[in-house]
């Protein structure tokens, strides 16, 4: 028995070893970056507001590394959206939960309709899912897309996948940016697709790397 | 060729002898630690200070109590060829999903490879003979695994709006004025998140832990006794979490919101625990009355 014991011993250790060889070395970064240059007051024909009305999750406690950014904006004709950015390990309470089927469905909404579609922001592109919510008579058309690591995932369990997927020097962060804005209106999704692309546009490079994946 | 007796190397022969069992446990708790060591420390960083796995701990513990207890009475026969073989390959099968597990940070397949090395292990080593008598910290092992966040959400997403349908529409027709809208429920003037209220069904896990630990304990001899009381584990569960929301609300309606929210970090979760374990040990004696042999 004592033989078989340390043979098991031993090939139990050398798994343990094997697995510091394979184990992929991009830890996520521990410093909360600043989002407010991703929530500029000005965002093409948008002006921030001063409150802001959006569905956000019950209170959490944000870990070192992640980060949550709210902002509502009127357009000239005074419709006005919600702009939800956050930041953080992919799998982290930050991202997590501002996820909309989460906090939308925990805040009493239904959720109508949803889909998913590839869609052009400026010149990027992104994975964006849709979707119409109610909550007795208010009605939120929500758009938003997840990044996890440089991919964009529209499931939950699509993201297990991946983590197996990415490579070593892949990111290992991720962001969600939500837009959403109250009324059953069709051409609701539109207005949040203009507004992301002016906010391309209005953000730095260096801010859009939180945001967006990498090109391919 | 001549025999050198050497009285050092005696006692060294002897006490490795006498010792085999005991050295060979230490060798495997050190292997074990070494696989596993890494992980635990993650985990105590990450997945293990969520709410939903603060049981890991604890069932952990039962786990080395119950198996060393088991471990030390000895006397295992030595396992057949067929053993050694279906564990080693076991075994092999649980390493692999420990480098599968680190490679993709997948904690559920990480977790789970903790069986399989038991399992496998225990087969080359004691047989299944020797397994069996571990049946209870093997089974227990299975409350180890830490299921991905989406799962467990969509288990209780469902159970949060019974929840909080029932504790609303029972204060309710007991004539409050309690509403409740998804996850909002409104006492009054006072609006509660449900997420936070509800927060308690996340040691769901834990509840049916505690309970399957009881069972254990009390070691009931019929069978029939054992299933009522693992079958009204999870039921006394939601049960527990109803009792728990209806008083935080309750609390909140009559001594306003802080008194809830202190209640909610002070005493709910003891009061959930107290109300499921009460639970248990009644339909253990009922169904014990009912079934089990009278001495």
């Amino acid at each position: 028995m004592m033989a078989r014991a340390v043979f098991i011993a031993i090939i139990m250790a050398a798994t343990a070893a094997g697995a510091g060889f394979i184990r992929p070395s991009a830890p996520p970064p521990a410093i909360s970056p600043d989002l407010t240059a991703l929530t500029p007051d000005r965002v093409g024909e948008w002006r921030a507001l001063a409150l802001s009305g959006a569905i956000l999750p019950a209170e959490i406690d944000l870990e070192p590394g992640e980060a949550v950014q709210y902002r509502s904006y009127a357009d000239a004709a005074g419709r006005i959206l919600t702009l939800v950015v956050a930041y953080g390990p992919p799998l982290g309470d930050s991202v997590r939960l501002h996820r909309p089927e989460s906090c939308y469905v925990a805040q009493g909404f239904r959720i109508n309709s949803r889909q998913t579609q590839a869609l052009a922001i400026g010149d990027r592109n992104v994975r964006m899912v849709t979707m119409q919510t109610q909550k007795s008579l208010r009605r939120e058309a929500v758009s938003y897309w997840l990044r996890d690591g440089d991919d964009y995932v529209t499931s939950a369990p699509a993201r297990q996948l991946l983590a197996f997927k990415r490579s070593s020097t892949g990111r290992a962060d991720g962001a969600l940016v939500r837009v959403s804005s109250n009324g059953a209106d069709d051409r609701a999704f539109e207005r949040h697709q203009d507004f992301l692309t002016a906010l391309q546009a209005a953000t730095s490079e260096e801010a859009q790397t939180l945001i967006f994946a990498a090109a391919p | 060729m001549t025999h050198v007796e050497t009285p050092f190397l005696n006692t060294v022969c002897a006490f490795f002898e006498q010792r085999k069992a005991a050295v060979s446990a230490a060798v495997l708790i050190v292997a074990w630690l070494i696989l596993y060591g890494p992980v635990y420390l993650e985990f105590s960083q990450t997945a293990w200070r969520r709410d939903e796995n603060s049981h890991i701990i604890f069932i952990m513990g039962i786990i080395i109590a119950t198996a060393s207890v088991r471990l030390q009475i000895g006397g295992f026969t030595k396992p057949s060829k067929f053993e050694t073989a279906a564990g080693a390959a076991i075994l092999t099968l649980g390493l692999c999903a420990y480098l599968l597990g680190r490679a993709g940070e997948a904690d559920i397949i990480l977790s789970a490879s903790q069986i399989f090395v038991a399992v496998g292990g225990g087969l080359v080593l004691i047989g299944a003979a020797g397994l069996r008598r571990l049946w209870f910290p093997l089974c227990l092992m299975a409350y180890l695994i830490i299921w991905p966040g989406w799962a467990i959400d969509s288990v209780t997403a469902p159970l949060k709006r019974l929840v909080s349908l029932l504790v609303s529409d029972g204060l309710y027709a007991a004539g409050m004025p309690v509403a409740h809208e998804g996850a909002v429920i409104s006492a009054g003037s006072y609006e509660l998140l449900v997420a936070d209220a509800c927060a308690g069904l996340n040691s769901l896990f834990a509840l049916t832990a505690v309970g399957a630990v009881y069972l254990y304990a009390v070691k009931r001899r019929s069978w029939k006794t054992n299933l009522a009381v693992a079958l009204s584990l999870v039921p006394l569960a939601i049960i527990a979490n109803i009792v728990r929301v209806a008083i935080l609300v309750l609390i909140t309606y009559y001594l306003g919101y802080d008194a809830g929210q202190s209640f909610l970090h002070e005493g709910a979760g003891l009061v959930m625990f107290a109300a499921a374990l009460a639970g248990v040990f009644l339909v253990d004696q009922l169904a014990a009355r009912w079934w089990e042999p009278q001495p």
